[in-house]
């Protein structure tokens, strides 16, 4: 599918006075709580490699693109996304990966998915093409308009393209676990997170699972560090995947310091060395949550809960940044995520 | 700037003003000396409430505002204007609060980047981002541009190593922004501050994140007979899949200027040089140095050169570091652009700066950020010479027109200010352009703050007269005015 079909799709919704909701694979489509009478356009048709340059550490995608398909054509060449986006199903998209924003195992030791978006290209809210950053490591012309959709789940605007950082793998990964209890798990991570290349730091199904990265070497060196009953464990590091939590409850997300006392209440698992918290609250249990360290994240069997958008300054200022952008709401808004005050 | 407006500031607490000509003098220009302006009142505040009151009276009056660091920018970023107000940062010096166990440091805005690493080292730890500048420049003036330094190939720009900030709006609301955690909800208002040029606001507190230091480090340094083979040995060394933490190079021109001054020991006769640093734990940067050695060498490097003692590490970057001093010895004056452009076309961007060069007859040196495609180059002129300034200006603004055709930038790491304002119309279509100013209207309706920089109007554009057609893809548009 051409720029200019999609250009075509998104003034025909405009003109009919719907409200645009970008969608790649529709793998993180639970994570948009509101009331839907949006409509969809797909930009799983728009495919393909722009360019990848790998010895300069560049690769520019189109939206649509399989992040599947771009792992493994990364991988060809033995680099990777260090910020390692979930997927969250076979169908993710790159797009959707980068409008969603998240990160995965990697994001407190590699960076986040943001710290490697170098450009990109974008449908506006008026139906204009636009192209913001570059394929350079260092561009500082303009305000930062394509990290902005990062994590702006497609409210600003229809993605593209997007030129990505890429890194080298690195030589060598080795994961370890151990079972213990939530408690061990969280004081233990802040131990071994001091350890040198130690890439990820994550608890789920009563196990922690350390990973350990970098050259055989400094590998070999870190492993001494762990403590002698962490086992190795050949199969790698499991991703999360949204089925695992597939409860009654509805799921939320923690986040805060790695260090802060473990005292929210239904936490299933955690990651990023505790800095992540995924927690499987029933309505009963929402008054016990710090709501200003709290999102949504997927839906469970019980009413849902009545969410808003952030309201203290930061939130103010977000939303004047919406409106000033899409000041007619061509697009749909960025979720509301929290429970109100 | 009414008498009214005179009174109330006169009435704030905890502000310096100052009047006397001689003492607003110093703060006619930044590090873009060719750019002046002697400003009307330079305010220096003491505490935040003072800079709070201060931002509050101009908004009521409606003077528009310039915040100054250090004023080591080099693109006019803090030039200040004829009828606002100077607002300088520089008593704004304390480290607020550092977290050993979070890894973090918050800080004032005026405090300067290398005493943000000098507040920690004892903690075994440093602030990566690493300006040539860090002695000087501020950490409120590297959040403004985004600042990079030698090592962000590996670590990142100051973007990627702040966690929190907090800003002062053009009307002196207080917005805080710090994410305790690694989880962006909503729009990164973190990302869209870093290279603002101080267009949205003032920071007034900026928490960083802050990195173990390596246990070992080494330096390599290689001579090359040809540019190209240089820059095919930089894809090379990323080929083999590492990631060096500096990766630099020097032209002959600039070699040949460093060693008259710092007799580094570099290969005068080498038409380009690269230095390589490699920094892990021991055995790790033992393999890495072995493995890089050998691709320099494949790669048809003449000469090579490698240290790990601190002592011979810091002679090597000597000629590196005092490149531009060093280069400033060749000629009265000289100018430094900082385009980017994909490392691929480094020969072809180089060969067509070379031709400029005898096309102006002005010489140029470079220096590079090699790793990751930033270009310095350093022309030379004299400016008592009556026509030079004129030709180093229009050799510059050459230079960053072959960066955009070549597919880069016009700015990787000074900023656009108010030195690049017209090249930004060729880089940015009327569209994207509009985009910025609807940016610009959410921090700031009234355009109080730094008005004249970093993003041209349209109609500045159309003045300029390099409204064109982008990037190929858009037909000439009709001209919105404001
Ligand atoms: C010799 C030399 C070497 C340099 N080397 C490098 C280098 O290696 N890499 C690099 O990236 N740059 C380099 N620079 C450029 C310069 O040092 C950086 O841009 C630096 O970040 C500017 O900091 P400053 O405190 O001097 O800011 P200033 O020059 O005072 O201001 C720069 C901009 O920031 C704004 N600003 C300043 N403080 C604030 C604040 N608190 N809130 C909001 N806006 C603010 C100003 O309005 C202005 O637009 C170099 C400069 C020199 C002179």
């Amino acid at each position: 599918m051409t720029t200019r079909q999609l250009v075509e799709a998104v003034k025909t919704t405009i003109a009919d006075g719907g409200s645009i909701r970008p969608q790649g694979g529709g793998t993180k489509a639970h994570f948009l709580t509101m009331p839907d009478h949006s409509v969809v356009v797909s930009t799983q048709a728009h495919t393909g490699i722009v360019h990848y340059h790998a010895d300069e550490l560049v690769v520019r995608v189109k939206a649509g693109t399989l992040l599947s398909e771009l792992t493994e054509i990364l991988a060809a060449k033995g680099q990777y996304l260090p910020a390692e986006p979930p997927a969250y199903g076979n169908a993710a998209t790159i797009g959707g990966a980068v409008a969603a924003g998240l990160s995965g195992h990697g994001r407190p030791y590699a960076g986040g998915l943001r710290d490697f978006v170098l450009g990109l290209r974008m449908i506006l809210p008026s139906g204009e093409v636009a192209s913001f950053g570059g394929d350079v490591m260092k561009n500082v012309a303009g305000y930062d308009v394509s990290r902005l959709q990062v994590g702006a789940m497609g409210s600003l605007g229809l993605i593209l393209d997007i030129a990505l950082k890429v890194i080298p793998k690195p030589l060598k990964n080795i994961v370890y676990n151990i079972a213990c209890e939530r408690e061990e798990a969280l004081r233990l991570m802040q131990q071994l997170g001091k350890i040198i290349g130690v890439s990820a730091l994550s608890y789920r199904e009563e196990k922690l699972w350390v990973r350990l990265s970098g050259s055989a070497q400094s590998c070999l060196q870190g492993a001494r560090q762990l403590p002698s009953d962490f086992k190795e464990i050949d199969a790698g590091l499991p991703q999360w995947e949204m089925s695992q939590f597939s409860g009654p409850d509805h799921l939320w997300r923690w986040d805060g310091k790695p260090s802060a006392a473990l005292v929210q209440p239904g936490v299933i698992g955690m990651d990023w060395g505790g800095a992540l918290r995924w927690l499987a609250v029933g309505t009963e249990g929402l008054s016990g949550l710090d709501r200003d360290r709290v999102t949504w994240v997927k839906r469970g069997l019980d009413p849902l809960p009545k969410l808003t958008t952030r309201q203290d300054g930061v939130g103010l200022l977000q939303e004047r940044v919406k409106r000033q952008l899409d000041p007619n709401q061509h697009f749909i808004n960025f979720p509301s995520l929290r429970l109100p005050e | 700037m009414t008498p009214a407006w005179r009174n109330a500031l006169n009435a704030i607490e905890d502000l310096e003003l100052i009047v006397d000509r001689a003492r607003r003098k110093v703060y006619e220009s930044d590090g873009l000396t060719a750019l002046s302006q002697v400003p009307p009142l330079v305010a220096l505040p003491a505490t935040r409430a003072a800079l709070q009151a201060v931002i509050k009276v101009c908004h009521a009056h409606q003077v528009p505002m310039v915040a100054r660091g250090a004023g080591t920018g080099l693109s006019g970023g803090a030039t200040p204007l004829a009828d606002g107000l100077l607002v300088s940062l520089a008593k704004f010096t304390r480290v607020l609060n550092v977290d050993i166990e979070a890894r973090t440091a918050t800080v004032e805005p005026g405090v300067t980047n290398l005493a943000i690493t000098e507040a920690v080292a004892d903690q075994g730890l440093f602030y990566a981002p690493d300006p040539s500048s860090q002695i000087a420049c501020t950490i409120g003036g590297n959040v403004a541009e985004n600042s990079g330094g030698v090592h962000c190939l590996k670590y990142g720009l100051t973007l990627h190593n702040v966690c929190g900030l907090t800003i002062l709006l053009a009307d002196g609301t207080e917005v805080v922004i710090d994410r305790e955690g690694l989880w962006q909800e909503g729009l990164d208002l973190l990302a869209i501050l870093h290279g603002s040029e101080g267009l949205l606001g003032f920071v007034v507190e900026v928490k960083v994140r802050l990195l173990p230091q390596p246990e070992s480090i080494a330096v390599l340094m290689a001579g090359f007979s040809t540019v190209e083979s240089a820059a095919d040995a930089v894809s090379a060394v990323i080929r083999a899949g590492i990631v060096p933490a500096g990766l630099e190079m020097m032209d002959q021109l600039a070699i040949q200027a460093a060693e008259d001054f710092v007799a580094a020991g570099y290969p005068r006769d080498a038409a380009a040089l690269l230095l390589c640093e490699l920094d892990g734990n021991r055995e790790e940067v033992e393999e890495m140095s072995d493995l890089v050695s050998s691709v320099l060498l494949n790669a048809g490097a003449v000469s090579i050169e490698s240290a790990e003692d601190a002592a011979t590490r810091s002679r090597l970057w000597l000629g590196r570091k005092a490149a531009f001093p060093a280069v400033g010895r060749l000629a009265p004056d000289y100018y430094c652009m900082d385009g980017t452009i994909p490392r691929r076309h480094l020969a072809a961007v180089l060969k067509a700066i070379a031709d400029k060069s005898v096309h102006y007859g002005l010489q140029v040196a470079n220096v590079f950020h090699a790793g990751d495609g930033n270009l310095h180059p350093l022309i030379l002129y004299d400016v008592s010479v009556e026509g030079q300034l004129e030709k180093a200006e229009a050799f510059g603004a050459d230079i960053l027109n072959i960066c955009l055709d070549y597919g880069g930038t016009i700015t990787g790491e000074h900023g656009v200010g108010l030195e690049k304002i017209n090249e930004m119309c060729r880089q940015f279509n009327t569209t994207e352009l509009s985009t910025f100013h609807a940016v610009k209207s959410a921090f700031d309706p009234e355009a109080l703050l730094n008005p004249g920089k970093a993003i041209p109007t349209l109609n500045r554009c159309a003045e300029f007269g390099a409204m064109h057609v982008h990037r190929g893809t858009e037909k000439f548009p009709h001209l919105p005015r404001f």
